[in-house]
């Protein structure tokens, strides 16, 4: 298989990434891969390969706007470019890890695997959290309910879930 | 005027003679304003004037006070570096910036670093667990009064991607003397290396290893605990505190003329040096804190020692002496500070 970027080389590099349920996938070489930033190991033994990350990783991930149309490329909470974060490494806000999390996640992948927090949650966000987590256990009793043809259990989850989606 | 000493805190653990200080640091950004590096001079002032107005009421015993670091107190901001309460980076930004200090509890709240609020808990010995549940009476201060940045998976937002999710850098100071001379000390940073934790100099990041001291600290934040990040590190710590102190084992009864010329020609140079520079300084205490620590020198309060790495630097000797000192006179500062502890009783 040829890299879908540079379409010359054999794609040596996998990506998947999903975003509300949206998966894309990207095959690329080596070199493009380091180019978009996404092979930390190449790209640190072989900097001059480093390109325009955001370009080439927007263009490919379908982020980048029409010609004359830059919306997407620019986060619109902080006014930060896909440009800026590459450089520094930094995100510009808190809305950035929304804008931005098809570009950041094979990143925040690659340093900490493929995880989610677990630690300390903020006062103001723990019901909100608890609520979700308590929606998601529902749910999964909801479709083991219906796997079991057991209907009338299956009403009573539907209606607890409603019940909490009325508390949210 | 020097700052005030952190309070002398009663031992806690075994490994006082191999770590030398333990440091908690959480990252934290408000929900509603762009990071540090977004703001304008107005929202840095905002953000500070906040977090301050939250430590004013709570004064019991803790004495919280905010420095406002500008261009005209730099050294202050040295000798806060070298006290370890606030870093390097922080010490030198040009936005509106300030930290809110308890010396007596070892607590620094750093307003306007990388990210809006970096709480620093910092003691002496291997106290990871007593420094966290400090950090979080802090965090829980903040947290009460102002909105932080979260998400659901990806936890504490902060600037910096790698920071992500807990937030939180434990870190310990160790001094790793044998580990340094036998050079085993190179498989150790790469062992530690592969468990997803790091080994950096005295100051940090990109510091440079001075006297065989030694920095350990957690790399991953993100889909571990704040108490399995701890665990981890206490574990790493305990093991190459064992590692350091069979190698020091052997080399005191396979070489122990060595060792202990070694130790009491650091002991002489020390005690009677009229001029010491930084470099000698802090090769010749981290022989005095081996042989202090090994019970071949007079018996000594690590704790004293531990003053004296900070006490020996440049901004402290300045800070002291009250005024700029050159090359000179800052070695000669140097050696009288060092002198002083030493016949101290």
């Amino acid at each position: 298989m040829l890299c879908q970027h540079c379409g010359q080389h054999e794609a040596t590099r996998f990506y998947r990434t999903t975003v509300n349920g949206k998966t894309q996938e990207l095959s690329l070489c080596q070199t493009c891969a380091a180019a978009a930033g996404l092979d930390v190991e190449f790209a640190q033994k072989f900097p001059a390969f480093l390109g325009d990350m955001p370009a080439i990783l927007s263009d490919m991930m379908g982020l980048r706007a029409p010609a004359g149309r830059q919306t997407h490329h620019v986060c619109p909470s902080c006014g930060i470019n896909l440009q800026d974060i590459s450089r520094t490494g930094k995100a510009g806000c808190a809305s950035c890890y929304t804008h931005f999390q098809a570009v950041l996640l094979p990143y925040i992948r690659k340093m900490h695997g493929n995880a989610v927090h677990t630690g300390r949650v903020p006062s103001g966000q723990r019901a909100e959290l608890r609520r979700r987590s308590e929606r998601t256990r529902l749910e999964a009793q909801l479709q083991e309910a219906i796997g079991a043809q057991a209907f009338e259990r299956a009403a009573e989850l539907r209606d607890e879930i409603k019940q909490l989606e009325k508390e949210g | 005027m020097a700052l005030d000493r952190q309070r002398d805190e009663p031992r806690r653990n075994t490994c006082d003679d191999i770590a030398v200080s333990t440091r908690i640091r959480l990252a934290r950004n408000l929900a509603d304003h762009p990071f540090p590096d977004r703001m304008s001079d107005e929202q840095a002032e905002e953000i500070l004037e906040k977090v301050s107005g939250l430590f004013q009421p709570l004064d019991a015993g803790a004495r919280f006070h905010t420095v406002r670091l500008t261009r005209e107190n730099r050294l202050k901001a040295r000798v806060l570096v070298e006290n370890h309460l606030i870093s390097p980076e922080f010490a030198g930004s040009d936005r509106p910036h300030g930290v809110i200090l308890s010396e007596a509890r070892g607590i620094s709240v750093m307003v306007g670093e990388e990210d809006h609020i970096r709480i620093q808990t910092i003691g002496p010995g291997l106290c990871l667990e007593e420094r966290m549940q400090e950090a979080q009476r802090v965090d829980e201060i903040i947290d009460g009064g102002l909105l932080y940045a979260f998400d659901g998976d990806f936890g504490y937002l902060t600037s910096c991607p790698t920071n992500l999710g807990t937030a939180l850098r434990a870190s310990v100071m160790l001094h790793l003397p044998a580990l340094t001379e036998s050079g085993a000390i190179r498989e150790i940073v790469t062992a530690v290396g592969k468990m997803g934790l790091a080994v950096r100099g005295l100051y940090g990041e990109g510091s440079q290893v001075q006297g065989a001291l030694y920095q350990v600290s957690n790399q991953t934040t993100l889909g571990l605990t704040e108490s399995e990040i701890i665990d981890r590190v206490t574990a790493v710590v305990e093991r190459i505190v064992e590692q350091e102190r069979a190698l020091r084992t052997r080399f005191k009864t396979q070489r122990p003329a060595r060792f202990q010329d070694r130790v009491w020609r650091a002991w002489g140079l020390l005690s009677h040096a009229r001029l010491l520079s930084g470099e000698d300084a802090m090769r010749l205490l981290s022989d005095l804190r081996w042989g202090v620590a090994e019970g071949e020198l007079p018996p000594m309060p690590m704790t004293r020692l531990n003053d004296l790495l900070r006490d020996i630097q440049p901004g402290v000797l300045a800070n002291a002496a009250g005024r700029a000192l050159d090359a000179g006179a800052r070695d000669a500062a140097r050696a009288g500070a060092v002198r002083a502890a030493l016949t101290a009783t």
